[in-house]
């Protein structure tokens, strides 16, 4: 008896590794049908049993899975007549799949239109320096305002130089009201320096002021194209 | 159709499966299990083969199945071996006490959930008692190819009725 049971172990063995002949699987089969099979070897009396049941098997159903794409263009016209029913869920899904791609679109179009000047402006040589120039010396000019309060001297050098100078002294000092008589706007110039000297030093200043903002701008890192990369 | 028949019909439709298989998956092994699983599956089909159309279209169409399968499992998650998991039946508890006619439907959900090559190639050896040689011409594979899934398949076996032990 144990002499079966050590011959059937090794061929158990066999058989899980797959090496066993179908005359020797015959036996294994034999034995398990037995009432005597030990009790050890249960899980194999199951196995050869279900076995003998004709299992493993596959359903009808199974089989269908496998083969359904063979199988689809015999079942095409009954497809067809399904489709003109549409059912009422079918025809919301219809107008929601419609909605959806209108809004896609829509989107898409949106998208590009915010896009488009920004893609010019990098396609573009960079903006006119002289653009950002002039709008930064604004900004800047507003934040350093020059307020100047100087006392008012008339300097006898600046004075000096003009050529009516001799004349216009002599109206300013006898009679103030000449002076708007004999005012030409060809020399306006010449006549703001000599009849109000004050200007020159605000001129002065304007310039020196605008030098140094334009100094200023210089330094100023120009970005362009600007906000390219911010959405 | 019948045997003969199926014998001629599948000698040189394994290679061409391969090929096909590897344009989906591009993955030699994996290819060849397909194009395997694929002859396994055919013969279980045999029955319903038309004889005037052939075998490709249907193996074609099987093997495409079986690599879109693939592909969705790879994409959700690696693959998962079958021990380990709950069978369907809920806790062993139950299982132990479950009746003679339970036990058979346990048994059969079981056995649906061995991959379908392992059951078919169990099919062919137990059930038809096809022999080796005849197995890995039918399928168009090596004899030690049919020994190799015929071992893993009745361990797969094994496994389910030693969990239902428990």
């Amino acid at each position: 008896m144990t002499e079966r049971k050590e011959d059937i172990r090794r061929l158990l063995d066999r058989y899980m590794a797959g090496d066993t002949t179908l005359e020797e699987e015959a036996r294994l089969a034999d034995y398990f049908r037995s009432p005597d099979a030990d009790k050890e070897f249960a899980a194999f009396r199951d196995m050869f049993s279900l076995f003998d049941q004709g299992k493993p098997s596959f359903s009808e159903q199974e089989m269908d899975e496998w083969i359904e794409d063979v199988q689809s263009p015999k079942s095409a016209p009954h497809r067809d007549k399904r489709l003109p029913a549409a059912t009422p869920l079918r025809r919301t899904a219809r107008f929601a799949i419609g909605l959806a791609a209108a809004a896609s679109i829509a989107a898409v179009s949106f998208y590009l239109g915010t896009r488009a000047p920004g893609h010019r402006a990098s396609t573009q040589t960079p903006a006119p320096p002289e653009i950002q120039t002039v709008t930064l010396t604004q900004v800047k000019w507003h934040t350093d305002t020059v307020y100047i309060e100087k006392p008012i001297v008339i300097r006898p050098s600046v004075a000096a130089s003009s050529p009516t100078s001799d004349s216009l002294r002599h109206d300013l000092a006898t009679n103030p009201q000449a002076e708007m008589a004999f005012r030409h706007p060809a020399d306006s110039t010449t006549d703001n320096a000599t009849e109000m000297p004050h200007l020159v030093d605000i001129q002065a200043e304007f310039d020196k002021q605008r030098k140094r903002m334009e100094e200023i701008t210089e330094q100023y890192e120009l970005i362009a194209p600007p906000y390219e990369n911010i959405y | 159709m019948e045997k003969t028949d199926f014998e001629t019909a599948a000698s040189s439709l394994r290679a061409k499966l391969v090929d096909m298989a590897r344009f989906y998956l591009s993955d030699l092994p994996e290819a060849e299990d397909v194009a395997q699983e694929t002859m396994l599956k055919l013969w279980i089909l045999r029955d319903r083969i038309d004889p005037k159309q052939g075998l490709f279209p249907l193996a074609a169409a099987i093997a495409r199945n079986l690599c879109i399968d693939r592909l969705r499992r790879f994409k959700a998650r690696p693959q998962e071996p079958l021990a380990g998991h709950d069978m369907p039946g809920g806790t062993q508890d139950a299982q132990t006490r479950m009746e003679e006619a339970e036990n058979a439907a346990w048994m059969h959900d079981a056995l649906r959930r061995i991959p379908d090559r392992y059951r078919a190639v169990l099919r062919m050896r137990q059930v038809e008692g096809l022999d080796t040689s005849e197995i890995a011409r039918l399928i168009g594979t090596s004899e030690n190819a049919v020994r190799i899934l015929l071992s893993r398949a009745r361990q797969q076996m094994m496994e389910l009725l030693n969990q239902r032990k428990d």
